[in-house]
């Protein structure tokens, strides 16, 4: 299911919304400046996920995840690769010496970036598109890409797909690049996807 | 009516005495109506004090800090997850006194209570991570010493290789032109300076063997009762000719009386001689070293002065640390071992020793204090940092 | 009545803000990336240029540092998603006139224009 570019489109708007609201966040937080790059979107289906991510996560995936439901349902989740993870808490947490591994509260502090990138995300569904979702708990997760992708299927019986986002977090001169995916079932992206068009037509008030 | 969510449940019940963290919970107005045992210990207000008040009442400085915000969130549904690297606590609590914190180190969770697909209050979830921050910057402090250690021996590797093999090329190029049917004057010459640079060499490699031993506490002094005088005299004999060399004046202020102490002869030949040659070096043409002997009832102490470049205050502090060699003092040659190689051997014998200077410019002394009854008498040990800028 | 060029990665955005524009009776072109932007400039010269700040490719702050460059009395209104304070503040010291805030305010764009035309 290939997304048209005018919805490829309308959904980085949306998205890039919320990379700016995150972006202002993580600067209040950190004290630095922190900038979200510009959304690059692709609509996968689930097993083209792996192999799409594959070159950027080449072992463990560090990854925040919280499960969404509502009108729309599914799960969403940051993905970053481990020297990526470390090297962003070390960013925003300015550390003296470099980190070589995320202690417990690098993987605290990077719970609570997914988080505000999640809820962004959620806060934006919410606002403008008036898809009214709520969220779990986030969790991290340090584990295979693959064995990650098969635990958020299990269970389901419906087609799922992915909204893959690519971005990156500019702070300090420096940049570590990440994925949101909102995973989603057929049903769930097709409502979501109309509403972004509903969005579209009548948005400019 | 909220039929699954019964506040008096008995798991309810348990969690409320025995979870390891603050549980507060409100209602949609955020008032107070859950408040746990740990939140009563650690605030000392019990909870018929806390319950029925609203929540920012209680904790006014969540509003100052922008945390309401959360609560707000919350009741929208929105769960929030409070990293202790970013906020440091929700709640300003003390600290456990072992830990040498200002306040107890809080990492927390603001969630929605959802009953029936409908938010009932918010629950917030807050844990006393002090123990694992104090842990955390104590790895980090570790892994900065190392990396400075690191650095360290990287520079002593750099000048070491560097200072053994000057000697060598030296004398491999005179050994070349020895090959080549060279003359008397030559010959002469180069025997000269080969004697001097393997000279310096052994010198070097001594040092470096002497700061293994000191390092692998292999170093043991082999005591007996020596007249200090005589090491003294027999140090500024052989000190003389380079001293009139370059026209620096010794002068001696050493009491006729002579008397016994348990040293290691020659080590405290090795204090004495270092020394002395480190005044002699630093000493311009013109100036002089004086080396005094005084005699008190439990040690004797040795003062060596000079009237050359002196010691600039911010070197003071470092200069018996291996290694250190201050700038500007590299074209003197050695590896910076020999203050701290003079350290070690005088406290091994149960003295002290300190570094005086006025400034640069103006010559130093150093004062070395030694027990006469050796390193098992206690007295001497330094009262004072070892170095000490006295005007 | 002016000429504005808008400059935008999303084609989306670039449609709302012609039919903003258009029907407060302005002429619209558009350029979809800074290098056409620059070109684009050089050869139409609008009277103001509406410009996304977050775009692929040429970072906006880049685009608006070189028309500046190419005309000092060049009139810039940025818009971007981005809300931090000094965001704004960097693009008023590179020289812009103004900052509309994303998703877009038909009220707040019209505004934005008008001022930066006054301005010179």
């Amino acid at each position: 299911m290939l997304l048209t570019e005018k919805q490829k489109d309308a959904l980085g708007e949306i998205i890039n919304i919320a990379f700016a609201r995150t972006a202002a966040s993580l600067s209040q937080l950190s004290g630095h400046r922190v900038l979200l790059d510009a959304p690059e979107v692709e609509v996968l289906a689930i097993d083209e996920v792996l192999a799409v991510l594959g070159n950027f996560i080449k072992e463990e995936v560090v990854s925040v995840h919280q499960i969404f439901s509502g009108p729309v349902s599914g799960d969403a989740l940051l993905m970053l690769n481990y020297e990526g993870a470390v090297m962003l808490t070390d960013l925003l947490c300015e550390y003296r010496v470099p980190s070589q591994k995320l202690d417990a509260s690098a993987r605290e502090a990077l719970t609570e970036v997914g988080n505000i990138l999640l809820n962004s995300c959620l806060g934006v569904f919410g606002n403008l598109l008036h898809v009214q979702v709520s969220f779990s708990m986030p969790r991290l997760h340090l584990e295979n890409l693959d064995k990650l992708l098969r635990s958020i299927t299990i269970g389901t019986e419906e087609l799922r797909y992915a909204v893959v986002v690519s971005t990156a977090f500019r702070i300090r001169e420096s940049a570590v690049s990440g994925y949101l995916a909102i995973v989603l079932g057929v049903s769930s992206l097709d409502r979501l996807l109309r509403s972004i068009e509903n969005w579209e037509q009548s948005h400019y008030a | 009516m909220l039929k699954n969510f019964d506040f008096n449940g008995p798991i309810i019940d348990w969690l409320n005495d025995y979870a390891p963290q603050g549980i507060v919970t409100t209602d949609t107005a955020l008032i107070i109506r859950g408040w746990n045992r740990w939140l009563e210990q650690t605030t000392g207000r019990s909870a018929d004090v806390v319950v029925d008040r609203p929540l920012f009442e209680v904790f006014p400085d969540l509003v100052e800090r922008g945390l309401d915000r959360m609560y707000r969130n919350a009741l929208d549904g929105q769960v929030t997850v409070l990293a202790h690297r970013f906020h440091r606590y929700l709640v300003r609590l003390p600290a456990r006194p072992e830990y040498n914190l200002s306040e107890m180190q809080q990492s927390a969770r603001i969630a929605p209570l959802v009953s029936e697909g409908k938010v009932v209050g918010t629950i917030t979830a807050i844990d006393d991570v002090s123990e694992r921050v104090v842990r955390e910057s104590e790895l980090v402090a570790a892994r900065e010493e190392a990396d400075k250690a690191n650095a360290a021996k990287d520079r002593f590797l750099a000048v070491l290789s560097h200072d053994l093999r000057t000697p060598l090329t030296s004398i491999l190029g005179w050994a070349r032109i020895f090959r080549s049917q060279p003359d008397e004057e030559a010959i002469r010459k180069g025997a000269e300076v080969i004697e001097r640079n393997v000279g310096v060499q052994l010198q070097l490699i001594e040092e470096l063997l002497d700061v293994f031993r000191i390092s692998a506490a292999k170093l043991e002094l082999d005591l007996a009762p020596i007249d200090v005088r005589e090491t003294l005299g027999s140090a500024l004999e052989t000190l003389e000719p380079m001293a009139s060399a370059k026209g620096v004046r010794l002068d001696r202020g050493i009491p006729d009386e002579g008397r016994m102490a348990v040293l290691d002869s020659k080590r405290f030949q090795q204090i004495v001689w270092n020394l002395l040659s480190n005044s002699l070096k630093f000493t311009p043409e013109g100036g002089s070293v004086g080396v005094t002997l005084a005699y008190t009832d439990h040690c004797f102490h040795l003062t060596i002065a000079d009237t050359g470049k002196g010691i600039s205050p911010d070197n003071l502090p470092h200069l018996f640390e291996p290694l250190w060699q201050a700038e500007g003092s590299g074209g003197h040659g050695g590896l910076g071992l020999g203050l701290a190689i003079v350290r070690n051997l005088v406290e091994l014998h149960g003295g002290s020793i300190r570094a005086e200077s006025s400034g640069p410019g103006q010559g130093s002394r150093f004062v070395v204090e030694m027990p006469w009854l050796g390193p098992q008498s206690g007295h001497c040990r330094p009262a004072l940092p070892s170095n000490s800028q006295v005007m | 009545m002016a000429k504005v060029l808008i400059v935008d990665d999303s084609a989306m955005s670039r449609r709302m803000l012609r039919r903003i524009l258009e029907e407060a009776g302005h002429k619209v072109t558009e350029a979809e990336d800074g290098m056409v932007a620059i070109e684009k400039y050089f050869l139409d010269k609008p009277d103001v240029v509406l410009l996304d700040l977050i775009m692929k490719g040429m970072f906006g702050m880049e685009v608006l540092q070189k028309i500046r460059q190419i005309d000092e009395r060049a009139r810039v209104v940025v818009a971007s998603a981005d809300i931090q304070t000094s965001t704004r503040a960097m693009t008023e010291a590179e020289g812009a006139l103004g900052f509309v805030t994303k998703p877009f305010v038909e009220k707040e764009i019209i505004a934005a224009v008008d001022l930066a035309l006054k301005e010179r």
